[in-house]
């Protein structure tokens, strides 16, 4: 047992890369190809639940596995904050794979093999950085990351996507280069990358090189992260196929770079070298007026996903400012969103390409009417909608209520403000795509997208409904923030 | 010592020599086995130096005197850690890749296959003598054996090519001749040729600026034929025009084995400037800069696809001696681990570049995105040894700038780490340009019938081996590190 | 050995190495070129002989049955021997040059640079 639980996470993050490389081997048999995608799938997500399972009675997976530079090993270390993460992910890869299929075969989309083998790889490096226990193994999958999502990016093959791939790969290289750079420099000064609870030991370094390294960190995780004004990739990646919009930029990629602000926050630097920096201070200003002004440009977008690429980068500075205020409430915040918004940000995109293979419109102002021709997807579209402004009843606002809770505790009642006045805005910017989606008389018969794409979209709805009112389940989501925090329930 | 262990140097690299000799005999009678010849031959020098690897890390270096003359009155060689690393690298990467460019061999000398083995098995044994000698003389006679064979190669091919061989020839001797101007100096400074005794006697002599005028001439001499900055000139041109055949054998392992004789004569032979201050160093380190930031800016305008290749090579070998100029053990851990990167990752690419020219007689990098999908296991590969060069992990180029990037921050160069980092994305922007032609539109006019990729199974093989091994190496760096720093350090290093 | 500059031969081969290198560097015909590369290469062979010479030396050929040998009296041979080799090795790398002026001339009907660009 001692040793299964050493390899799991190695095992884990081990499934989807093997798939990617089974996948093409089966090319000429596209449902054995899917057969292998739903097999990884499962198997992370059996490995993750099993290592939650093992973290609620009280014991960590992972070890490290080899040497990969002096002093430095590969490592692995499902806590609660990675298998957080990892869970999401894994659950989500499971749904997307099954929307994928659909979309795929609807729009009998080219290159297939190539882009369900990419993917797995993209989850592969997804689940790596979720269980890393040390900076380096983060680095590495992230920047596997960052290679992985190109192919994806530009799969259409077009100028426009080819343009949006150098665009992404700008930000996203540069990003990689200043990690390296600070994580070659960290290792230099400390001689320890590993991600410890409660971050440096105090009075490790001087304030202005904690400074330093958090600039460079933070520029190196922002990019992902869409912190403003290191965003601007992310709405010209939506040239992707929306299951990698919905996936990736979505949960995964941009998931990882917030993910890789809660580790150096809480698990690299710590709050206590954070707070004697004054570094929390400008970090929320950032996530807060990230919140704000994305949202604002959100009101002005037609594009359909643009729209909701804008929410995103809105919704990951919420998850940066529940871990900048540095109160273990604004902790808990913060790792509930990057899950409830997971869900409920995944279910619009889901909508949103199921929009576009039923009816094939991608703008907010054609959607006239359409909601009475699919009324599954724009209910489905009402609850993500209502559940990212935080309307109780939904899980939205389960974490919306620890990070105001987190406001209060920083002695920061701006910050919530900003939080409420966020919340107007998302109802701004989503409702009207409802609205609009049942105003005016039924056009047409019921035409909704192909079942492989609908399930998935209200299973994930569903769920976004249960973990905001079904007590055990919230009562579930707490326990695993307390755990987050090293502390019993 | 066992017996085979003894003759290890001379398996390694004289048996080639031997070979070279009779293979024109018995191509008299059957042209067709000069490529299994070869083969063959390369195959017994790279397993016996993948045995001398092994016998070093347990029982030592291996010493070898010709003709029983002992040194220092007789010539020596010698098959210690660093020498053992790099006749590895050199001796395996030349058997895959002659494997790998059979067709293009085909195409390209198939009336003449006996000249272009002989050739070729010259070339293999001038590069690998040159690795094992301990003798600074014997190292120029190495160093113009395979050189003269690179000339006659490189001008077999078109038009411009013969040119390229001919500038590469003029520039190339001058750079021996400095060398050997150098030997010269040494020798009248100390009385010998032999490195070990050389490094012994120059010891006292630190202070002499003689001493540092010789050094200086040694180090001009093999940057030249190393194509440092800005003694590159010859190289685009050489490895662009060259026969496809050749400049795949050539371009990864020509300048790597210059490198070699850099680090060996600035390490164990004027080993008391072994030390980042030096003004050797420093000198180095300028010319490493300007290479690493002109190497990939240069390489993004070039619309030939082997031209990019050669200065994206010229970029790389400023990083080797950016980590040979720290003078350390992290420093020439990275510089070993990136040579061989570059071996390998440049074998790929310009493999790739040979089945291009095969099926589609031209040598755009344009000519990437007209071929046909779906994207196979070459494909594979190709984005594979791009990834390398960039410096992605897990491939080798990831950690060996891992090492470099730590050799400048212990060396507490700042700036040279940045840099190194800097040159990640400079490496980017012209590798991405290659890769991003892969992708084709679904709607695009299909390729048409002779321009349909068939790669040779050979091909795919030879980028395999390389594309695996750069996965392979980079994750297995550790040992490989620990490897060096154990066998390879210069003596007295710190 | 600091007289390595004020000797003459010395000069004489630095002064060969600097004209030959000039001639290659500034000539546009090929022959040229490879004129001034030959330049090259006998400076480094008259730098080799002139570090072989000692005051009142004679040649090193040994009488027959001599047993004791004093250095001072015969040159120094080692630097002959080298320097048969690297003229060997400059032949062949001529013969090499020749064979491809020989191409260049046929594939372009001249041997200056200009008629094929830079």
């Amino acid at each position: 047992m001692d040793a299964w639980r050493a390899w799991a996470p190695a095992a884990a993050v081990l499934a989807p890369f093997a798939a990617a490389m089974l996948i093409p081997f089966a090319s000429s048999r596209p449902n054995l190809r899917e057969a292998i995608t739903f097999t990884a799938a499962g198997a992370l997500w059996l490995l993750v639940g099993w290592m939650l399972w093992e973290l609620f009675r009280g014991r960590i997976a992972g070890g490290e596995l080899f040497a990969l530079a002096p002093g430095l090993s590969l490592a692995f270390r499902a806590d609660a904050f990675g298998l957080m993460f990892a869970a999401v992910s894994s659950t989500l890869w499971i749904a997307t794979s099954s929307y994928s299929i659909g979309y795929a075969r609807a729009l009998s989309m080219h290159a297939q093999t190539r882009f369900f083998a990419v993917f797995a790889v993209c989850l592969g490096a997804a689940a790596g950085i979720a269980l890393a226990a040390n900076l380096f193994t983060f680095v590495i999958f992230y920047e596997i990351l960052t290679l992985a999502t190109y192919p994806l990016v530009v799969h259409q093959g077009t100028r426009k996507a080819k343009v949006a791939g150098r665009i992404y790969l700008c930000y996203a290289l540069t990003a990689g280069a200043l990690l390296l750079g600070a994580t070659a420099w960290l290792w230099q000064l400390t001689g320890d990358l590993s991600f410890r609870p409660g971050g440096l030991a105090p009075g490790a370094l001087d304030v202005r090189t904690v400074t330093w390294l958090f600039v460079l960190l933070s520029i190196g995780f922002g990019v992902k992260a869409g912190v403003m004004p290191l965003h601007a990739w992310l709405p010209v990646a939506m040239i992707a196929p929306t299951p990698v919009s919905a996936l990736l930029h979505a949960v995964a990629v941009v998931k990882a770079g917030v993910f890789g602000y809660l580790r150096l926050i809480h698990f690299i630097l710590g709050p206590d070298a954070m707070r004697e920096a004054g570094l929390w201070e400008p970090l929320a200003w950032v996530a807060a007026a990230t919140i704000l002004c994305s949202s604002i440009i959100a009101l002005r977008q037609d594009e359909l996903k643009r729209r909701l690429a804008y929410s995103t980068v809105s919704h990951l500075s919420y998850i940066i400012l529940g871990a900048a205020m540095l109160v273990p409430a604004g902790q808990i915040g913060a790792l509930l969103h990057l899950a409830n918004h997971a869900m409920l940000k995944i279910t619009l995109f889901f909508c949103a390409g199921a929009i576009y293979v039923a009816a094939h419109k991608d703008r907010v102002s054609q959607l006239d009417g359409l909601g009475w021709r699919m009324p599954v997807t724009f209910g489905a579209f009402a609850i993500g909608a209502l559940g990212l402004a935080g309307v109780p009843g939904l899980c939205g606002f389960i974490s919306k209520w620890w990070l105001a809770r987190a406001t209060i505790e920083a002695g920061a009642p701006w910050l919530m403000g900003v939080l409420l006045l966020s919340g107007i805005l998302n109802i701004a910017y989503l409702l009207p795509i409802v609205t609009r989606g049942f105003s005016g008389p039924r056009r047409g018969p019921v035409l909704e997208a192909p079942m492989t794409m609908l399930v998935p979209i209200v299973v994930i709805a569903a769920a976004s409904v249960v973990f905001g009112s079904v007590a055990p389940a919230i009562a579930a989501q707490t326990a695993l923030g307390y755990r987050a925090l090293e502390a019993a329930p | 010592m066992r017996f085979p262990d003894a003759q290890l140097p001379v398996l390694i690299a004289i048996v080639p020599l031997l070979a070279a000799f009779v293979l024109p005999l018995i191509g008299r009678a059957r042209p067709r086995a000069a490529y299994p010849f070869t083969v063959a031959v390369l195959g017994v020098s790279a397993s016996s130096a993948l045995v001398g690897l092994a016998a070093v890390a347990v029982d030592g270096p291996i010493h070898y005197a010709f003709g029983g003359w002992a040194p220092p009155l007789g010539i020596a060689w010698r098959l210690d850690g660093l020498s053992a690393f790099v006749s590895v690298a050199l001796s395996v990467s030349l058997l895959v890749i002659l494997i790998g460019v059979h067709e293009n061999a085909e195409a390209e000398f198939g009336q003449h296959p006996v000249a272009f083995h002989t050739l070729l098995l010259l070339l293999g044994s001038g590069m690998l003598g040159l690795v094992l000698s301990a003798d600074l003389f014997n190292v120029f006679v190495f160093l113009e054996v395979f050189s003269i064979s690179a000339y006659a190669l490189i001008g077999s091919g078109a038009k411009r090519g013969t040119v390229a061989a001919y500038r590469y020839l003029l520039f190339g001797t001058v750079g021996a001749t400095l060398y050997l101007f150098g030997v010269g100096l040494l020798y009248a400074m100390t009385g010998t040729l032999n490195m070990d005794d050389a490094a012994a006697r120059l010891a006292p002599l630190a202070g002499s600026r003689v001493v540092l005028g010789a050094v200086i001439l040694l180090v001009t001499g093999l940057a030249i034929k190393a194509a440092i900055v800005p003694l590159h000139g010859w190289l685009p041109d050489a490895y662009a025009y060259a026969p496809n055949a050749v400049s795949a054998v050539i371009a990864p392992l020509m300048t790597k084995v210059a490198l070699y004789a850099l680090i060996r004569i600035l390490g164990w032979v004027a080993g008391m400037w072994w030390s980042a201050d030096a003004v050797v160093m420093a000198i180095l380190r300028l010319a490493a800069v300007a290479a690493i930031v002109l190497g990939p800016l240069a390489a993004r305008l070039q619309t030939d696809f082997r031209r990019l290749l050669a200065y994206s090579s010229i970029g790389q070998i400023g990083l080797i001696v950016l980590g040979i100029s720290f003078a350390s053990e992290l420093g020439l851990t990275g510089a070993l681990l990136h040579l061989v990167n570059d071996i390998c990752a440049k074998a790929v690419l310009f493999l790739t570049a040979c089945v291009i020219t095969l099926r589609m007689r031209v040598s755009q990098v344009s000519a990437l995105s007209r071929l046909k999908e779906p994207m196979g296991w070459f494909w594979v590969m190709f984005v594979i040894a791009s990834l390398s060069m960039v410096g992605i992990p897990p491939t080798l180029g990831f950690f060996s700038k891992w090492y470099l990037i730590l050799a400048a921050l212990e060396a507490s160069r700042w700036p040279l780490a940045a840099l190194v980092v800097a040159s990640a994305l400079l490496s980017a922007w012209y590798v991405f340009v290659l890769v991003e032609l892969l992708f084709r539109r679904p709607d695009a006019p299909a390729a048409k019938p002779d321009e349909v990729l068939h790669v040779p199974w050979r091909m795919t093989f030879a980028t395999g081996v390389f594309a695996i091994g750069l996965i392979a190496l980079g994750l297995a760096n550790q040992p490989i590190a620990r490897l060096i720093g154990r066998i390879a350090m210069p003596p007295g290093a710190p | 050995m600091t007289e390595l500059w004020a000797r003459e031969p010395y000069l004489v081969a630095w002064a060969v190495f600097a004209l030959g290198l000039a001639l290659m560097a500034k000539s546009r015909h090929l022959v040229k070129q490879l004129i001034g590369l030959y330049l090259v290469q006998t400076s480094v062979i008259v730098f080799f002989m002139a570090l072989a010479v000692k005051p009142g030396a004679a040649a090193p050929i040994l009488a027959h049955g001599a047993l004791h040998v004093d250095p001072a009296r015969y040159i120094n041979p080692l630097p002959h021997v080298l320097m048969l080799t690297a003229i060997v090795v400059g032949v062949a790398t001529q013969g090499v040059a020749f064979m491809l002026l020989r191409r260049i001339y046929q594939a372009h009907q001249s041997l200056h640079e200009t008629d094929f660009g830079g």
